[in-house]
């Protein structure tokens, strides 16, 4: 959650680290388990900061 | 035309220099003030102290206003941050204030403070601050760091955002679970 929250300030910071993001899930979905369910939680706590 | 060019190197961060000079400039100077060194550090600041100068320089000589003409190429670079704002006019004077450069130059010892951590975390003590020593002596970081501009800031959120990651990652090396990560 709190990597989610810290990528979604960088990605208001600039847009760019938004690529960042999309490799930190990547990796997220794939390293920790069960597989998804983190990077499902980081994803959406990064669309809370960054949506509105 | 003097002016104009000690203006341009104001606004680069250079102080109050000049590259261009002329020859009846120089009579001038020796006249009124003696010999004339031509130096290229004559008045020279280090560069982490260099923010403090040029503000308190800036405030003394009311020269916000030529600072504020010459920074319209870096403004341009904040322009998706303008329209966040909503205010343009208020960004505008937000992002050339001299106090707002020493604010982005603040984000530079708190984003090696986030490395710091980092390091420790991966490697043992001595070599994490050897690191953290190489990075203060980083020469471009500290141009990065005066110029006003949020790379700093950027930086000190990766630095975070990179430190609860290994945090995510140590748990579950460590088998407790799920990760907050």
């Amino acid at each position: 959650m709190g990597a989610g929250a810290l990528f979604g300030l960088l990605a208001l910071a600039h847009g760019l680290t938004i690529w960042n993001l999309c490799r930190v899930l990547l990796f997220s979905a794939i390293y920790f388990r069960p597989r998804g369910r983190d990077a499902a939680i980081m994803a959406a706590v990064f669309m809370l900061f960054y949506g509105p | 035309m003097e002016q104009a060019q000690i203006a341009r190197e104001i606004s680069r961060g250079h102080g109050f220099s000049t590259n261009v000079i002329r020859p009846a400039a120089i009579r001038q100077f020796e006249r009124s003030m003696g010999s004339f060194s031509a130096r290229t550090d004559a008045g020279y600041v280090p560069r982490a102290a260099q923010p403090v100068h040029q503000c308190a320089r800036l405030q003394d000589d009311g020269c916000e206003q030529r600072a504020d003409q010459n920074a319209l190429p870096k403004e341009r670079l904040f322009r998706p941050l303008h329209l966040r704002t909503g205010d343009d006019d208020q960004a505008r004077r937000l992002f050339v204030r001299p106090d707002y450069r020493l604010r982005a130059a603040r984000f530079f010892p708190a984003r090696d403070g986030g490395q710091l951590f980092i390091a420790l975390r991966l490697f043992d003590r001595r070599l994490a601050n050897l690191g953290i020593a190489f990075l203060l002596l980083c020469q471009r970081f500290w141009d990065f760091a005066i110029a006003g501009l949020p790379q700093m800031l950027l930086l000190f959120l990766f630095s975070c955002a990179a430190y609860t990651l290994i945090r995510a990652i140590e748990a579950r090396a460590a088998g407790a679970g799920h990760s907050r990560g």
